[in-house]
């Protein structure tokens, strides 16, 4: 690419100086050719001396080189310098308009090249620096390659070793379970080794035991003796009888005597703690029948509750327990029939104090949603702070006037001190003028503040009335409706979780409100007394700890009977409550 | 608290008679009966040799006074001093003597155990039983004194023999499912026998008075077993020790567990109550200096007096490492006793030698731990009131009630170290026996005992 840009450059400087040179020659006065040679010398001279000298055109050479151009241009493609001519023999011109042409386009060419050049050279760089990128880039990424490749190198060896390891471990493990195993078929042969070296040793011991017996024994051992000064009588008394046949027999019967009187008093025993169970038990049954009955009547209402069936077992039940002469007859019918119903009473038992849970919680939701509405107490203390606003007011105003009054008091009567001030009081007085007839709006605006708020007040003593009177008359019916209480209860209740279920509160809550609240807070009814209650079952020990001291009196009997009754009863009034 | 008077023992044998009017006891070869109020020796028997072994008739008319060394036995009357009687063993030799429930039959066993001597004091006649075996606990009489059983091994196997006590007839002979049997106890009730086995196996067996097998229990295999067993009072629990620090309880109508107390090395439970012995700082001795020095010097330990703190919930006990290459470990449930009341079960773990549990029998769970700055020798519960007396070998006696518990310091000069104790009947005394000695402590009658007790007051 040098070596091309060196061999244009003489080139196109040559050319247009010599189409300079040539056209000063044959166009330009002397002045503008002394100037234009000035020019193209200084040009020649500050860049190429040698052009001067070996130029490619000479004054000599100009129809050759201008032929030689010719040529050189035709083979590039340009039209001909020269003039169409017209006869072979006549010389061919010149032709100038050509010669721009070329000129001109051999320029915009040149242009265009460097222009292209300028591109090449610019997109060389960004690739050259691309390339730079790159290749760091693969230095970069070969030395990752390298290292994780070593990382992975690593943790293979690592792996191989823990292998090893594993299978070291492995292989040792075998071992000790072999070897334990091996230890313990010896424990075993020794064991057995053992036992049957025991039994020769203790054969051979018996045996000499025997020898010594019989030597001992057989020797008539004179001093194997008792020396008794004389022989004592028995502890009771008695004289010791001869062993006979009777005797045995005696000693047999005695025995099944003291072991049936063992078994007896166990059985006693055991029937005693049975009878004390099975009563604690039917109390338990007469005390859920008493306390469930009342109830029964609530779930008729909603015949598609299962508890409806039941009300008849109740009832029968009932007429059971009249015959309770019945407890002590055959014991298993007894028992199953207790169980049975007992059993049945607990289900409506359970079923029914869940159903009080549900409620409870219910209610515990919807007392939470009723606090949007404005109680009583939020009225009484607006009204209060209302009042007591209106209170600082009035005081206020007072004081501002009689501050007032006695300025303009002061103001009038020391006419004479005021007479002297006058010259610098005189504008302070109409100022304070001012300020008096301010200060008079500001009371008439007070004022009429005042009768508004006392206004307000009458009306809420009024509507305070109105709701005491409500009150009044509603505790009443309560009173009246005192006999079915439990029926209305529920409905109150029904009504309440109506009420409260609804989202929108507007003049309906208003009415409802004081209504709604007493029997929340007033009466002791369904709501308090089902939370009472249900907060009082669970705590008494009744399910669990009844298990419990059941499945202990099982194993524990001695003491356990009287407890356990009393544990029971007791969980039962627990319950009760 | 009042202390009699210290007087000389040999061989720890000092016994209160049955009716609670006598005490028994031994110096070298000589036997002294005193009177239990006014502790005036009221005989003086001498025997052949040094005694090794005394123990009242059961109607307290009776003593016997055992030299195993020389194979005799001699018999003191207390009613007729001049009356004597002397078994000898002959070559046949002697080592155990026992009286039989009615007091008028003396049970002998031979050397080796070859046989059981039956000598009535009433007839000439005379009893063999053979094949006795020798193991731990091999006779046991019932508590009315109407029948004995017998531990018996013959042709490798184990066997029981229930005897009947008046005439000595056999009543039932069976065969016992043991490798090797090592005890044999039969219930207060006299109904059911209590048989276990040797320490290498675990295994409990039950059987009626009439030889029938009613259960047998086995806790857990290959490793060792029972250690100790005792019948509640009441015969309605039967407590086993065994040698994993575990008391399990069988009940008795199934036979089976009700429960089971473990001895752990700490306690957590805030609710147990854990009484620590602590010295109280000996900083009045100073003070008084008595001019001779007493002989305080030998045994500083034994004198400092020291006193019980509660100690505060999570308590970890000393435990004593065992050494296991040795026979009879330090491990297990050593000892065990039910109080007479059947509320209270004491227990000596013997890997944690200073402490005593001592557990609810109502609540089945543990109630309190006494842990002593010494290893707990000998406890033994009042006959009378549930009221444990421990003694650890040093110069005090402690005393447990659920009302709280006390540490005496018993009085005299030199050290008394406390080897032993036993009750009287009536649970007002009890008699301290140390190597040499021994003397009286009588106890508070009801009301001062409420003072005495009083010092936690936060048990009732």
């Amino acid at each position: 690419m040098g070596e091309w840009m060196t061999v244009t450059d003489p080139d196109l400087s040559s050319e247009s100086k010599n189409i300079c040179q040539y056209t000063s020659e044959t166009k330009m006065s002397p002045s503008s050719l002394y100037s234009q040679q000035v020019l193209c010398s200084s040009i020649p001279l500050s860049k190429n001396v040698h052009s001067f000298f070996s130029a490619f055109c000479t004054e000599e050479n100009i129809e050759q080189s201008i032929s030689y151009l010719d040529q050189e241009l035709t083979t590039f493609g340009f039209p001909s310098l020269y003039e169409e001519s017209k006869g072979k023999d006549t010389k061919r011109e010149l032709n100038i308009v050509a010669v721009l042409n070329c000129m001109n386009e051999l320029l915009v060419l040149q242009r265009k090249n460097l222009l292209a050049q300028e591109n090449v050279e610019t997109q060389n760089l960004k690739l050259g620096s691309d390339m730079d990128h790159l290749q760091n880039c693969y230095a970069k990424l070969k030395e990752q390659l390298e290292t994780s490749r070593r990382e992975m190198i690593g943790l293979q060896e690592r792996d191989r070793q823990l292998q090893c390891k594993n299978r070291n471990l492995h292989q040792l493990l075998k071992n000790e379970k072999d070897e334990v195993q091996k230890l313990q078929n010896i424990i075993a042969s020794r064991a057995t080794q053992y036992n049957h070296d025991m039994k020769r040793k203790e054969r051979e011991y018996n045996k000499l035991k025997e020898r010594l017996h019989q030597l001992v024994m057989n020797k008539k051992d004179k001093k194997i003796a008792m020396e008794v000064l004389n022989y004592v009588g028995r502890a009771d008394g008695k004289r010791g009888s001869w062993r006979t046949g009777k005797t045995e027999a005696r000693n047999e019967d005695e025995m099944y005597k003291i072991l049936l009187n063992d078994y007896e008093y166990r059985q006693k025993q055991i029937l005693m703690e049975n009878a004390e169970l099975k009563k604690v038990l039917q109390q338990m049954k007469k005390e859920m029948i008493s306390l469930l009955s009342p109830q029964k009547q609530k779930p008729r209402e909603r015949a598609d509750d299962s508890t409806g069936t039941v009300i008849s077992d109740a009832e029968e039940d009932a007429g059971e327990l009249s015959r309770e002469s019945m407890w002590d007859l055959s014991c298993e019918t007894v028992r199953e029939q207790l169980t049975n119903s007992i059993r049945k009473q607990w289900r409506i038992l359970k079923s029914h104090v869940e159903k009080l849970d549900n409620q409870v919680s219910k209610v515990h939701l919807e007392g939470f949603n009723d606090e949007d509405v404005i109680s009583r107490q939020d009225h009484e203390q607006e009204t209060e702070k209302l009042e007591l606003e209106i209170q600082q007011c009035k005081e206020m105003i007072k004081t501002q006037q009689q501050l007032l009054q006695q300025q303009l008091a002061t103001a009038c009567d020391d006419d004479t001190t005021s007479l002297l001030r006058d010259c610098y009081l005189l504008e302070e007085k109409e100022r304070l003028k001012e300020e008096w007839s301010l200060f008079k709006e500001q009371k008439k605006n007070f004022e009429k503040e005042r009768r508004s708020f006392t206004e307000a007040a009458i009306r809420l003593g009024l509507e305070r009335k109105a709701f005491e009177e409500e009150r009044a008359s509603w505790l009443k019916q309560q009173f009246l409706n005192m006999t079915t209480f439990d029926h209305q209860n529920s409905e109150n209740m029904k009504l309440f979780s109506a009420f409260s279920g609804s989202s929108d509160r507007d003049s309906l809550t208003v009415h409802s409100r004081p209504r709604q609240k007493k029997p929340h807070g007033v009466s002791n009814g369904s709501p308090v007394c089902t939370s009472k209650l249900t907060k009082s079952l669970p705590a008494s020990p009744s399910t669990s700890d009844f298990c419990q001291t059941r499945s202990c009196a099982s194993e524990h009997r001695y003491w356990s009977v009287g407890g356990l009754c009393t544990c029971l009863s007791h969980c039962w009034r627990c319950a009760a409550e | 608290m009042n202390f009699s008077e210290v007087f000389k023992l040999s061989s720890l044998l000092c016994k209160f008679s049955p009716d609670g009017k006598y005490l028994a006891s031994c110096v070298q070869y000589r036997l002294v009966i005193r009177d239990v109020n006014t502790l005036q020796i009221l005989q003086l028997y001498t025997c052949l040799d040094q005694i090794q072994h005394i123990e009242w008739s059961a109607d307290s008319l009776f003593i016997l006074c055992a030299m195993y060394k020389r194979g005799l036995v001699q018999v003191w009357s207390l009613e007729q001093p001049e009356w004597h009687c002397r078994i000898d063993e002959g070559s046949a030799g002697l080592v155990a003597s026992c009286w039989s429930p009615d007091g008028r039959h003396i049970l002998n066993t031979t050397e080796f155990h070859l046989r059981i001597t039956v000598w009535s004091l009433c007839t000439k006649s005379v009893s063999y039983i053979k094949y006795p075996k020798a193991c731990q606990q091999g006779i046991t009489f019932t508590r009315d004194g109407r029948y004995m059983a017998l531990a018996e091994r013959r042709d490798c196997k184990d066997h029981v023999s229930v005897f009947v006590c008046s005439d000595w007839q056999l009543l039932r002979h069976f065969d016992t499912e043991t490798q090797d049997l090592a005890g044999i106890e039969w219930a207060p009730n006299g109904c059911v026998l209590a048989v276990w086995d040797t320490c290498l196996e675990y295994k409990v067996l039950l059987y009626s008075l009439d030889g029938r097998l009613l259960s047998a229990y086995c806790a857990y295999e290959w490793s060792l077993g029972v250690k100790s067993v005792a019948w509640s009072p009441s015969s309605q629990f039967l407590a086993v020790g065994s040698y994993d620090g575990k008391v399990r309880i069988l009940n008795h109508v199934t036979w089976k567990m009700i429960t089971e107390f473990g001895h752990p090395a700490t306690i957590n439970n805030p609710k147990i109550v854990v009484y620590k012995e602590a010295e109280k700082n000996p900083r009045l001795a100073l003070g008084r200096l008595a001019f001779p020095p007493p002989r305080a010097a030998a045994g500083p330990a034994s004198t400092t007096e020291s006193k019980y703190e509660i100690a505060s919930a999570p308590v970890s006990l000393q435990t004593l490492k065992p050494i296991a290459d040795r026979a009879n470990p330090k491990i297990g449930i050593g000892a065990l006793a039910f109080s007479p009341d059947n509320y209270f079960l004491a227990t000596r773990n013997d890997s944690v030698p200073n402490a005593v549990w001592i557990w609810d029998i109502q609540k089945l769970r543990l109630f309190v731990v006494l842990e002593q700055l010494s290893p707990v020798r000998f406890f033994q519960w009042d006959p009378q009131q549930p009221r444990l007396a421990i003694c650890t070998g040093g110069g005090k006696v402690y005393l447990w009630s659920p009302a709280g518990c006390v540490s005496v310091q018993v009085p005299g000069e030199g050290d008394f170290q406390v080897l032993s104790l036993c009750w009287h009947f009536s649970g007002d005394s009890l008699a301290l026996l140390s190597k040499d000695h021994f003397c009286l402590c009588f106890l508070e009658t009801e009301e001062r005992v409420g003072t005495a007790f009083g010092r936690p007051g936060d048990h009732t």
